[in-house]
């Protein structure tokens, strides 16, 4: 009779992704290219945040996106419109962007060229947590139609973030909704993050997200081998 | 089913780690999922029968032990249940915190023969 036996097993369930991540972290880091995975629930504003800021910078800082979602490639179209280079990319059934999924999407950039290459991940707050996408900064952008207490009710999401857009502040006065609150939930899961309140819509605050990009990409050029 | 995904993964990697012990099939399956991870236990266990389904794991007994999300207060050092807590010290109200444990989402070990 066949004895059976224990196996220990050290591998991570993601180990094929993390594998690709740190690729891809290698590849960004010798081609002084900043990347920022932009995550957040459907519908917050990322799309509309990038637009805007592609448009403001394109004049100083050469920019290129990668989009995410199930179907279509309307994210992707609405930033070329601004004349910022996108490529989508279509999960169909899927919930996130994995590493590979964005390294295939990479045959379509010169990184050499670039200074900020945004993914805009699946809006979803919960899968694209796990998945390292080889990016310098993860950031989250909550729209305040959301409700202040979102950051708790999606802890591994917002405690995973190091930029946090509070998006659509031209709306708090019609909301109602209570600043303080929110930043007190945002400081309780993430006190290390760095906040910035904006409007894509009208342009306030964006002034000072543009101050951390230039800054950033500065910092990332002079790590560059 | 997002769980569906990740299941196919742990199956694939309980495989790979029977066969390279040079055991044919696999009779259980101990797995440690987070309060914190991006699996529910009760989805997992759903799915679990169709993904195991023609592989060698088709004989085999999902236990799932579901680790507590856990944080230490760094002003009072009390250890706390995060997610019941949300996030506060019950014992001096502080939001600064380490998390220690609940991430988890691994094979924590198999049986096989």
């Amino acid at each position: 009779m066949e004895q059976s036996r224990i196996i220990q097993v050290t591998e991570s369930i993601f180990s094929e992704n993390e594998r690709v991540a740190k690729v891809l972290r290698q590849k960004f880091a010798d081609s002084g290219v900043l990347v920022l995975n932009l995550v957040s629930s459907p519908g917050s504003g990322k799309t509309t945040i990038l637009e805007r800021t592609g448009t403001d910078l394109k004049s100083e800082l050469n920019m290129g996106v990668i989009e995410g979602d199930q179907q279509t490639s309307n994210d992707a179209d609405r930033i070329a419109r601004t004349g910022v280079a996108a490529v989508q990319i279509n999960t169909m059934a899927g919930c996130h962007l994995d590493a590979p999924m964005v390294e295939k999407a990479l045959e379509s950039f010169d990184l050499d060229k670039l200074d900020i290459l945004f993914i805009e991940n699946v809006g979803n707050l919960v899968c694209p947590a796990e998945f390292d996408l080889g990016e310098d900064f993860r950031v989250l952008a909550l729209s305040v139609t959301e409700g202040e207490d979102k950051p708790i009710k999606y802890p591994v999401m917002f405690m995973s973030a190091q930029v946090i857009l509070v998006n659509k502040i031209d709306l708090v006065p019609i909301l109602g909704f209570k600043m303080d609150e929110c930043t007190g939930y945002l400081k309780r899961v993430n006190s290390q993050a760095t906040l910035f309140e904006l409007s894509a819509r009208s342009g306030e605050g964006m002034e000072h997200w543009y101050q951390w990009l230039r800054q950033a990409v500065q910092t990332k050029k002079v790590g560059k081998k | 089913m997002h769980e569906t995904g990740v299941m196919m993964e742990i199956v694939h990697l309980a495989e790979k780690h029977a066969k390279k012990n040079g055991a044919t099939k696999v009779i259980r399956l101990v797995l440690q999922i987070g309060q914190l991870s991006a699996v529910i236990p009760e989805a997992a266990k759903m799915c679990y029968p169709f993904v195991i389904n023609g592989t060698m794991l088709e004989q085999c007994k999902l236990a799932i032990e579901v680790v507590p999300a856990l944080g230490v207060c760094k002003q009072c050092d009390t250890k706390y249940n995060v997610v019941e807590q949300e996030f506060k010290c019950p014992n001096c109200s502080s939001d600064q915190h380490e998390i220690i444990s609940g991430r988890e989402l691994k094979i924590k070990e198999l049986i096989a023969m």
